[in-house]
Order: structure tokens, then C-alpha cells, then sequence
């Protein structure tokens, strides 16, 4: 991965035989992956999905990058510190083109295989249409021969890419993506273009069955390509100018990077349609689950895979108190934001719950046992048993209800985010005031008065008059309860951000790093495991309480595991630890893909969300545990020993144990 | 720990009272566990002995049934067991690995059915049926550990925990992507399998006896296995000191994937039987299995073959009769009885005084959570347990999370499991 810093002293002069053996293996897994794929179905549910009209269909782009990638992988070396790099030359074209070949003779026997013996009784997605896909419309043996012929090209390209010096490979490679991720941003483009009153952009580049136009596509992938060369290093510069930056100054232009990208989340839903923004709300929803989740298992270090247990407690606990139609006696009916300080003493004592057993067990105890307190909240909230006060498989209905609006309501008086606001100002003021005072400091005291008066009189001013301004939300304006859920998980990142070097957070690193150096060094084990328990739990509500209000109605069904490990997977596709890397993964995650039963971006995925985030969780693990986008130390922790000099010594890496 | 003086407790209050309120928690936790599952009991008894409870035959179907689940539990618990014993990390795809061996099992059953073979020679039929879920399981099994687990040894506890989540995922629903999510019904068995026979005086159905006898017999063949074989004895080494293992001259890595195989062989007979008593297969079916499997696995102590099964029949049995148990939660306590309760406390808080007093440093939490729980018992054997019932609509549904009660308790309240667990030193946390 790292390039050599010296010079080969004796170089080899004649290129690497073929590794025919090799190249035919790669190709064997390239073959059983395309086959694979193409017996779930997703080639042919992605059919009708153009990508690049007329060349390219997502459901064939999900066969062809298979003998991209191996084409490109049987050849592959890792080079590591001091080892000379592998001589390119036409030995990677030629393995490449064999690998695809040989993939693409598997799947073309598979396509005739079934063309011939019915197998629909067992695989039940190898239709005729699939086959009809795979012999690209000609007959089964033709359809094979092309196969064969598509599959070498697409791998000897793969191959190419050994050929290409470090900065083309990039470069191409970027294009690609950036033609992909074009294609797939049709929606969300398509609205912008509309409202920005650039309608017409959206013929120029899309066509009507959903795809980019060819000339389009070419005008992308050169562009990158121009880019990539016209903006040599810069990119880089930015970066080294950003990591040059002192201390203080780099916080200050990640929180204003930050605020910024708030604010635009702030406007951009207006243009977007009522899917996108049912889209935002479930990333919205997701992401604010997904820092707390990060809080226990990012910061923390505790794999709680019952998390889904809390965004339960969260949710029930605002429709017990806010629905007219609680199945019990016990109907407070209030409002949203009267509710919520009982949704947070809920959350805190299932986060005590669930949090105090676990302590004292090892990782991976703890990690079944979560799991376990997640399906014991399902469970209770199902059963016949509790009916009278959680109505049950029949849940509860009418949430947040507004008899006024006549919907399931929000509404947010500014009087009292005055108060609020006033009292954490006040009250920073008096800390600063005290500890002012403690230092005999006379000028700051001053200014902390100042922020207690300020404080204050916000209060005060929300306090007389409540309702000077208000915000209704009702649950099924998706635009309006995107910005709201923003708002909470701006506060959840700035929580989040704040913990991460206070002292909890330094306790929960050393935790996570090694518990009983930590314990034996003073930290008390104890309180911060709980913390991270009860501060994930209590984001996990607040997601849960809006996720009740927004859909109104809610059943033990939405509360499954499936909704935990999504989580967990955009945590970990993201970066453990990594504010942004968490936001970054779900936005990227769930706005593509969707949540366990919400639809993505990409509805065709529909079918297959579950097993790709099984498949990226498992990917993840094996090739980049730190996630994405990775907070510095967690890499650290990960990769401490990889990548040095004497590794390759036990390059097998086998006989290690 | 030289002087020990009598105001030491008393400043280690002072010091972390936090640390402290949780030990008392986690101790009244304990309590009332132990205290519902004592009344369960208790009242259940109780009940039986006025003639309110199940007739004798309902009992004992019960019992069959409970242990014949026990024994698919016990099956699967054994690749828990074995994986974590050899590498220290819960295998959570196992679960999957059972559901292919079921799924097999349904998919060549049917074809032999179609063929006639199935009503012809049932014990033929049957016999390829077993081998071939076997078969499937094994490969499942070693390909998981090829894929997904051998990049991974020496990587944090935790990393292959979470990738073998993604691969039960991946397995799951590859499985749905192929062959779809509707429920598979296996084919009717042939009348003798469906009759009762009788034994030992209970009327047992055969297909479960069959259950039960299949399962005893591969449980000793793998005993056979691990204990006499030459690869057997390889698998103990390993699980005992990789390390060393390897220094012996055994081939650390054939012997993992062997540890794989064998526990994915007994996934595959636990589901091939878990397909022909309950004959609905579909691609869900390993993960509540699995789950509580492994609790099996931790109940009977992890690493541990004897306990795995142990815990495996145990938690059958639990699980059959726990929702009758909790009827038994309706039974009135006697004030007699909770009068004894009352004077237990007494003693419980007493004892926990006279152990503050005596300053034993290491366990102040739990001696105040004595002394809380004794107070709290003397309170509630006084005036709130005489004549005190409960009734649980709908106990029945309730029956998975007594599986899931029965996981935390146990890891609450003894972690190594009823036999103890075994595991590598490198493990043992």
C-alpha cells in the first residue's frame, strides 16, 4: 500500500509468466459471485433501471463490475514497506482477460444449464426474463459466447488498470464513480435542477427510464479526468493547509463546515419531493440513532445490539403519554414537548436496566445479552400479557394527537426554547462565574455576570409570553419533520463532539482500549459504562419519540433486531467513533438503502437491503474495521502493527495464531 | 488487607457511592429472580397438589417435548461451544448454519417424495435426507471459516463477533434470495412416526422419541470423536493452548477448520430433525434456534461438551413448562409463608449488617445490597405478599423470553454455566 521509498538494486529483466492457476481461481469466485447474484434476482429486479441509457442497466452493472474487480485482483500484490513493487506488463491483461473469461464461461453455463432443466420449483428467481437478460436476447448458447467474450474484455480492462500509473488509475476510477453516482442521484438532481428552475438540465442529462444520457456520461467522465489532472494536489493542499491549521482554528472551521451543511440541510428539502423527504426524515431518524449508538459502541467500546430496545422504550413511552387512545387508563394526552421529559426518565431507567447486568460481563457476553434485552422489549410490548397498558400486536394508535390539527402534531412555542436557551446560558455563566470567582479573576467574573443577565432575561422573556412564535409540525409532512429531527440531531452531534474529549470521554477511550488498565488507573468503570448506557439510550428515545409522532401509530412489529444491527452497520460502515463518519455512513447507508422497512433512495434494493448490509458489515470487518471515514485513534488501535517493515516476514499470515 | 479496621467499610461508602447503588441493584436483580422463579415453582407445586394443575399425561407431554427441543438445542450448542472453546468468539452465524442443514433436509425430503422413494423405504429415504443435510451444514460451516473468520484470528474479541452478525445476515438472506421467503412444509411422515408409543409408562410421540435417540446418538459419536480420535484429541490441544499446539506438531489451522466441520455436522442433524418435528422450514428459522442455543451453550458452561448438551435439555425442559410456571405466579401465597419470608429477610439483613460491621472490603456492595433486599423482603412478607397473586394473560407467548430471562440470569448469576466452562488460556477473561 505504501509505495517504495527506494529503488529495486537488482532488477529482474524478464516480466512474470501468467499465472494461469491463479487467474482460473480468481475467476471461479468471480463465476459463483455473478451467479449468485443473478440467482437472487437482483439482475433481473434492476433491469429496468438505467444507469448509462442505453449501454448500461443496474442490472447488468451489477454483473460487470465482477470481472472489473477480479480482473483487476488477479493480479494483485500487496506491496508493503521495502518490497519492490510487482513489474506490470502484459501478463496482467492476460490474467485479467482469463479471469473474465472464465467468469463469464460460468455464468453462460449456469444461463444454458437453466435454460434447459426448469430449476424455477427450487431457485424460484431464475425466471425466463433472467435468462432472457443473460443471453443478452439471443438464444442461451449465443447469450453464453457473449458471456464469455464481455466477461475477458471487461477483466483484460480490469487488468489494464496494473498498467496505469498511480495518478490515471485514480483518475479513471473516479470517473467511473462519479458517472455512477450521477446516475443514481437522478431523484435527488432531478428535483434541484426543477428547483432551481434548471428544469431543462434534466433532459439534457437524464433520459426517461432513469438513467444518465451517453453524452452526458462522457461529458462526466472527462471532466473527472480533466479535473483530476487540472486540480493536481490541490485537493491535498487543502488538506495539509486544513491539518496545519493550530488547534483551536481547525475546531472552529469543522463547527462552521458543520453549522453550513446544517443550514443547507435546513433549505434543501423544499425542493425535493415527498419521497426524498421521506428519505431525509428516515436518514434524519436514523442518524441521531446511529450517534448514540456510537456513543456505546464508538466511544465506549460496548456492543450493544439491543439497541432497538431504547428507540422502543422512547417511542411507547411518547404514545402512552401523548396518544387520546392509550388501550389503559392512564391517557395524560400531552403534548409532544410535555412528554419528552418522561421519554428521557424512561430512557434512562431502561438504560440502567439493561446497562447494569452487563457490567461486569466480558465484550462478547455483553454483546448477547443486549441482544437478548432487545427482543425481551419487543416481546413485552407484544404480548397479551401488558395489552391493557401497550395494546399488544394491535400497538397504539394516534400518537402526538392534535385534536385542533386533527394529526399527529408537534408543536414548538419559541417562548419556551427561550428558556431553554436562557437556562444552559445562565448556567454556563455560572459556572465561569464561579470558577472566576475561585481565581480572584475579576474581568471574567464581569463578563460571566453578563451571561447570567443575558441568560436570565431570555427566560424571562419566554416565560411571559410562550407562544410569541411557534412551529407546527404534523407527522406526515416528511419536509417539515426532516428539519426537526435536524435540530435534534444537531444537538445530539454537539453532545456527541462535546463528550469526545471531556473527561467521560477520555474514560471511555481508556475503557475501550483496556478496561482494567483503565480501572486500575483510577477510572471508575462502573459510572462510565453506565453513562454510555443511559446517554445512548436516551438519544435512542428521543429518535423513537419523533419516529412515534411522525408515523402516529406504532406497532411491536417496527421494533424488530434487524433495526439494531442496521445501525450497528451504519456505525461501523462509518467509523466507530467518527461524528462524521457515523453522519457521513447514515446518510449514505439509509438515504441509498433505507431503513428495515423504509424504502432508500434506490427502491429496487428493496429486496436485497438486508443482505448487502450483512455483506458490508462482513467486508467492513475484514478489510477496514475502522470504517470509512475513521476517527485517527480508533485507526490507531485497529492497524497499530500492520504496514511495518518485518511484516511480510509472516506474509502467508496463516500459520499466525 | 493487614488492618483490617472497622471504619474501612464505612470510607469505602464515602468513595464511590455510584459503584456501590449498583452492586445493590444488581443484587436485587438477583433476588427477583430468584424470588419469581422460587414462587413459579412453588406455586406450581402448590397448585398441583389441590388438583388445579395439568393432568399427569399433559405433564409428560411437556416433558417430551421440552427435552426433544432440548436436544436440537443441545445439537446446535455444541458448535457454540466448540468454536468458542477453539477461538473465543460466539459464531453467530451458526444459527444459519443449522437453517441450511433444515432448508437441505427440506428440499431433498420433497424430491425423494416426489421420486416415491419417501413412503417406499422411509429408513432409505431418510438416511440420505440426514447425509445430505450433513453434508450442506459441514460445507456451510468451513466456507464461513474460510471467508469470514480466518483473516480474523488474533483480531480484537469483538471483530469476529460482529462479522459473523453480517454473515448470519448474508446467510439468511441468500437463502431468501434463492429460495424465497414462503414457509417450506415438509412432507407428512409415515404413520408410525406420528403414532404414540409407549414408554417407560409414557406415551410418546414417535417422531419425538426418534428426535431424542438421534440426537443422544450423535452426541455420542462426536464424544467418540473428540475423545478417542486422533483429531479429537488435536481439537482438545488446540482449544487448550493454540500456541503450544502448534509447537506439538499439530496443524493449528486443519484442526480449526475440523473444530467447523464437526459442529457444522451437528448443526446439520439438529436441523434435519428440527425439520421433521416441526416440518415448517424457512429462512428465519436458525436465529431464534441459535440464540438459544447459545444461551445452552452458556447455561450448561461454554467449551464444554457434556454441559453444552446439559444445558441444551435444560432449557427444552424450561422453556416447555415455563409458561404452565407461570401460572403458577396465580397461586396465593400463604401468610404462613410469607411470614417465613418476612423472618428470612430478617436474617438476610441482619447477616448483612453483621458483615459490614465485620469489614470484609471486597464485597461491601453486595453485604448492603443484603441489608437492603433483607429490609425490603421483612416489608414485603408483612404486608404486601399474604394472600398475594398474579396472573399472566396470555403466558404462552411469553415463552421466548423466558428463554431470554434464563440467558441473563445465568450470566448474572453464575457466568461459568452448571458444569463450568472450558476454554483456551488465551480466553479466559
Amino acid at each position: 500500500m505504501t509505495a517504495p521509498t527506494t529503488a529495486p538494486t537488482t532488477a529482474p529483466t524478464t516480466l512474470p509468466a501468467v499465472d494461469g492457476a491463479k487467474a482460473l481461481r480468481v475467476g471461479a469466485i468471480a463465476g459463483v459471485t455473478a451467479i449468485f447474484i443473478a440467482a437472487i434476482g437482483m439482475v433481473e429486479v434492476f433491469d429496468d433501471h438505467s444507469v448509462i441509457d442505453p449501454l448500461l442497466s443496474l442490472g447488468y452493472l451489477s454483473i460487470a463490475w465482477i470481472p472489473l474487480l477480479f480482473g483487476y485482483r488477479a493480479t494483485h500484490q500487496l506491496v508493503l514497506e521495502g518490497m519492490e513493487p510487482p513489474k506490470t506488463g502484459a501478463h496482467n491483461l492476460i490474467s485479467g482477460a482469463l479471469t473474465g473469461a472464465f467468469g463469464g464461461a460460468m455464468l453462460g453455463g449456469f444461463a444454458l444449464l437453466v435454460d434447459t432443466v426448469d430449476v424455477r420449483e427450487i431457485l424460484i428467481n431464475v425466471t425466463p426474463r433472467l435468462i432472457e437478460i443473460l443471453a443478452f436476447g439471443q438464444s442461451a448458447a449465443v447469450g453464453a459466447l457473449i458471456l464469455i467474450a464481455l466477461g475477458g474484455a471487461i477483466g483484460a480492462l480490469g487488468g489494464a488498470f496494473h498498467l496505469m500509473s498511480n495518478h490515471w488509475r485514480r483518475a479513471v476510477s473516479s470517473a467511473f464513480l462519479w458517472i455512477l453516482i450521477v446516475g443514481f442521484l437522478e431523484l435527488v438532481l432531478g428535483n434541484v435542477f426543477k428547483g432551481f428552475g434548471v428544469g431543462f438540465l434534466n433532459d439534457v442529462v437524464y433520459s426517461e427510464s432513469r438513467g444518465i444520457t451517453t453524452g452526458a456520461a462522457v461529458v462526466i467522465g472527462v471532466a473527472v479526468v480533466a479535473m483530476h489532472f487540472g486540480f493536481a494536489g490541490s485537493a491535498a493542499a487543502v488538506r495539509e493547509r486544513f491539518l496545519s491549521l493550530p488547534e483551536a482554528k481547525r475546531r472552529s472551521t469543522g463547527f462552521i463546515v458543520a453549522v453550513t451543511l446544517m443550514a443547507v440541510g435546513m433549505v434543501v428539502p423544499s425542493v425535493f419531493g415527498p419521497f426524498l423527504n421521506e428519505v431525509l426524515a428516515t436518514v434524519g431518524l436514523f442518524m441521531l440513532m446511529a450517534l448514540g449508538l456510537n456513543i456505546v459502541v464508538g466511544y465506549a467500546g460496548l456492543l450493544d445490539l439491543g439497541y432497538v430496545a431504547f428507540f422502543a422504550v422512547g417511542a411507547y413511552t411518547m404514545a402512552v403519554f401523548s396518544s387520546p387512545l392509550t388501550p389503559g387508563d392512564f391517557t395524560p394526552e400531552m403534548a409532544f414537548y410535555s412528554a419528552l421529559p418522561f421519554v428521557i426518565i424512561m430512557a434512562t431507567i431502561a438504560g440502567i436496566i439493561v446497562g447494569t447486568p452487563v457490567i461486569r460481563m466480558r465484550g462478547d457476553y455483553l454483546a448477547i445479552v443486549t441482544l437478548a434485552f432487545g427482543e425481551i422489549a419487543r416481546l413485552v410490548f407484544q404480548a397479551d400479557w401488558l395489552k391493557g397498558m401497550f395494546g399488544g400486536a394491535q400497538g397504539i394508535l394516534r400518537i402526538g394527537w392534535s385534536e385542533a390539527v386533527g394529526k399527529s402534531t408537534i408543536v414548538t412555542m419559541f417562548g419556551y426554547v427561550l428558556v431553554a436557551v436562557g437556562g444552559v446560558v445562565g448556567l454556563i455563566g455560572f459556572l465561569r462565574w464561579r470558577s472566576a470567582r475561585a481565581d480572584d479573576d475579576a474581568s471574567s467574573a464581569k463578563k460571566a455576570g453578563i451571561w447570567i443577565g443575558l441568560g436570565t432575561t431570555a427566560a424571562v422573556i419566554g416565560l411571559l409570553f410562550p407562544d410569541f412564535a411557534s412551529w407546527t409540525v404534523t407527522g406526515i409532512d416528511s419536509e417539515a419533520v426532516f428539519r426537526l429531527v435536524l435540530v435534534f440531531v444537531a444537538l445530539a452531534a454537539f453532545i456527541s463532539w462535546r463528550l469526545q474529549d471531556s473527561r467521560i470521554g477520555r474514560a471511555w477511550m481508556a475503557m475501550r482500549e483496556d478496561e482494567q488498565v483503565a480501572e486500575t488507573m483510577g477510572i471508575n468503570v462502573v459510572t462510565a459504562k453506565l453513562l454510555a448506557f443511559i446517554i445512548g439510550a436516551i438519544l435512542a428515545a428521543l429518535g423513537g419519540a419523533l419516529f412515534a409522532v411522525k408515523i402516529g401509530t406504532i406497532f411491536p412489529s417496527s421494533f424488530k433486531i434487524v433495526q439494531s444491527i442496521i445501525i450497528l452497520v451504519v456505525v461501523i460502515v462509518g467509523g466507530m467513533g467518527s461524528l462524521r463518519g457515523v453522519a457521513v455512513g447514515a446518510l449514505v447507508l439509509i438515504g441509498v438503502l433505507g431503513g428495515p422497512t423504509q424504502p432508500g433512495m434506490l427502491r429496487e434494493f428493496q429486496e436485497f437491503k438486508l443482505l448487502i448490509y450483512g455483506v458490508l458489515l462482513v467486508y467492513m470487518m475484514l478489510q477496514r474495521p475502522e470504517g470509512l471515514i475513521p476517527s485517527a485513534r480508533r485507526s490507531r488501535e485497529l492497524h497499530g502493527d500492520e504496514l511495518k517493515q518485518d511484516v511480510w516476514l509472516d506474509k502467508d499470515g496463516e500459520e499466525e495464531v | 488487607m493487614a488492618t483490617r479496621t472497622k471504619s474501612q467499610p464505612l470510607m469505602r461508602l464515602n468513595q464511590d457511592v455510584s459503584t456501590l447503588a449498583v452492586d445493590v441493584f444488581l443484587f436485587a436483580m438477583k433476588v427477583a429472580l430468584i424470588f419469581f422463579t422460587l414462587w413459579a415453582i412453588v406455586g406450581t407445586v402448590a397448585l398441583q397438589v389441590n388438583g388445579q394443575g395439568l393432568t399427569g399425561a399433559a405433564w409428560g407431554d411437556l416433558v417430551v417435548g421440552g427435552l426433544s427441543q432440548g436436544f436440537m438445542y443441545g445439537l446446535i450448542a455444541l458448535g457454540y461451544s466448540m468454536v468458542y472453546g477453539v477461538l473465543g468468539f460466539i459464531n453467530f452465524a451458526h444459527g444459519e448454519v443449522f437453517m441450511a442443514g433444515a432448508m437441505t433436509g427440506y428440499f431433498v425430503a420433497d424430491a425423494l417424495f416426489d421420486a416415491g422413494l419417501w413412503e417406499n423405504a422411509f429408513i432409505l429415504a431418510i438416511l440420505i435426507v440426514l447425509l445430505s443435510s450433513v453434508v450442506t451444514s459441514t460445507v456451510v460451516a468451513v466456507l464461513v471459516e474460510r471467508i469470514a473468520y480466518r483473516k480474523l484470528r488474533g483480531a480484537p474479541r469483538l471483530i469476529p463477533l460482529i462479522t459473523s452478525i453480517g454473515m448470519s445476515f448474508f446467510l439468511q438472506y441468500s437463502v431468501k434470495g434463492l429460495f424465497g421467503a414462503s414457509f417450506k412444509t415438509f412432507p407428512q411422515l409415515p404413520e408410525g412416526l406420528q403414532n404414540r408409543v409407549s414408554v417407560f409408562g409414557l406415551e410418546v410421540e414417535g417422531i419425538k422419541l426418534l428426535v431424542i435417540v438421534a440426537a443422544i446418538v450423535s452426541m455420542l459419536a462426536l464424544w467418540f470423536f473428540v475423545e478417542r480420535s486422533r483429531t479429537g484429541r488435536a481439537i482438545r490441544a488446540v482449544s487448550e493452548d493454540k500456541e503450544i499446539a502448534g509447537l506439538m506438531g499439530i496443524d493449528v489451522n486443519r484442526t480449526i477448520v475440523m473444530t467447523f466441520a464437526v459442529g457444522g455436522a451437528m448443526a446439520g442433524v439438529g436441523g434435519m430433525l428440527w425439520a421433521m418435528l416441526f416440518r415448517k422450514v424457512f429462512f428465519l428459522t436458525g436465529f431464534l434456534p441459535g440464540i438459544k442455543a447459545f444461551t445452552a451453550a452458556v447455561l450448561g458452561g461454554i467449551g464444554n461438551l457434556g454441559g453444552a448438551m446439559l444445558g441444551g435439555v435444560t432449557l427444552g425442559l424450561v422453556e416447555a413448562s415455563g409458561p404452565n410456571m407461570l401460572g403458577g405466579l396465580s397461586w396465593a401465597i400463604p401468610t404462613w409463608l410469607a411470614y417465613l419470608a418476612a423472618a428470612f429477610g430478617a436474617v438476610v439483613a441482619y447477616w448483612g449488617v453483621h458483615r459490614l460491621r465485620s469489614g470484609d472490603v471486597r464485597k461491601v456492595g453486595v453485604s448492603l445490597g443484603m441489608l437492603v433486599m433483607g429490609v425490603v423482603g421483612v416489608f414485603m412478607g408483612i404486608f404486601v405478599l399474604p394472600g398475594f397473586s398474579a396472573t399472566v394473560p396470555g403466558a404462552s407467548q411469553l415463552k421466548d423470553m423466558i428463554a431470554f430471562i434464563v440467558l441473563i440470569g445465568v450470566l448474572m448469576v453464575r457466568p461459568a454455566g452448571l458444569l463450568g466452562e472450558r476454554l483456551a488460556s488465551e480466553e479466559r477473561a
